[in-house]
């Protein structure tokens, strides 16, 4: 009974997920990935722009992070290289996807203008 | 466009649980959150190339805006149409093509459509554009990090 209960407190000791002294930027960062992920799924017209601003919070949060020497000295050890690889790939990914969206975007927009002036044209004559 | 996307969720989440890692806790702590920092990136810019595209099944959508501007055969074709701001533009202008006339009331109800849709994608287009550079930024700061 007794080595039970202490395999139980143990256990709970373990699986506590966060130490109770984090950096505040990593705390900060998780509070930014929760917001995050609340507002995940289909976009609307009205959603999107909480959505963008998120995401954009959540970046500014990682710059920070990574202003951090203590943070930069972990990135910087050689036995990280092949998770600092992992996220790098991520990364472009990301930024892949983010550079489609932006030019999607702009892309679209030019052809609004084109037809507004297209119908303007038709309009006058 | 899309295949690409959903190409590169399904490679994310293949990867999103880290190989062992030998290191602090705080440490941990931190790169699995980078981690997920992307996937939770990854996965809203999906949402929002899918608000631009519109659902997969309506594939005729913006065909006719490529038609209208003759000149402009944009690569973007199946890129454009959606439910909402520029699936409205879309079903506007084919009303005007269909009816093939230049009435001034069709022609004024496209022009509304189009101001909506350019307004909705001002609303937004900033976002993207700010996160593009935050993105190379943190890639700046990472390299740097290494090669130190």
């Amino acid at each position: 009974m007794a080595s039970s209960s202490n395999q139980k407190t143990g256990f709970h000791a373990r699986s506590n997920s966060f130490p109770s002294r984090l950096n505040p930027a990593i705390t900060q960062l998780d509070e930014h990935l929760r917001r995050s992920r609340a507002s995940e799924g289909a976009c609307t017209s009205s959603s999107l722009g909480g959505k963008l601003s998120s995401l954009q919070d959540l970046h500014d949060c990682v710059n920070k992070l990574l202003f951090l020497p203590l943070n930069q000295q972990a990135i910087a050890q050689e036995n990280n290289g092949k998770l600092i690889e992992e996220l790098l790939d991520g990364s472009l990914q990301v930024l892949d996807l983010c550079n489609t969206a932006k030019d999607a975007l702009l892309q679209t927009k030019e052809s609004v203008h084109e037809l507004q002036s297209i119908l303007r044209r038709r309009g006058c004559v | 466009m899309k295949r690409a996307i959903h190409k590169g969720l399904k490679v994310i989440k293949k990867n999103s649980t880290f190989s062992a890692f030998n290191g602090d806790r705080e440490t941990t702590i931190m790169f699995n959150m980078l981690k997920e920092v992307e996937v939770v990136s990854l996965k809203a810019f999906d949402s929002l190339l899918s608000f631009i595209s519109g659902p997969e099944a309506r594939t005729t959508g913006w065909s006719l805006v490529s038609k209208l501007v003759h000149h402009k055969k944009v690569a973007s074709a199946d890129e454009e149409a959606d439910i909402n701001e520029f699936a409205k533009a879309d079903a506007a202008l084919l009303a005007l093509v269909d009816q093939n006339t230049s009435k001034s009331d069709n022609i004024k109800g496209v022009q509304t459509q189009l101001e909506s849709l350019e307004l909705c994608i001002q609303d937004i287009e900033e976002g993207p554009e700010y996160l593009s550079r935050n993105l190379i930024k943190t890639r700046v700061s990472f390299l740097n990090i290494l090669n130190h």
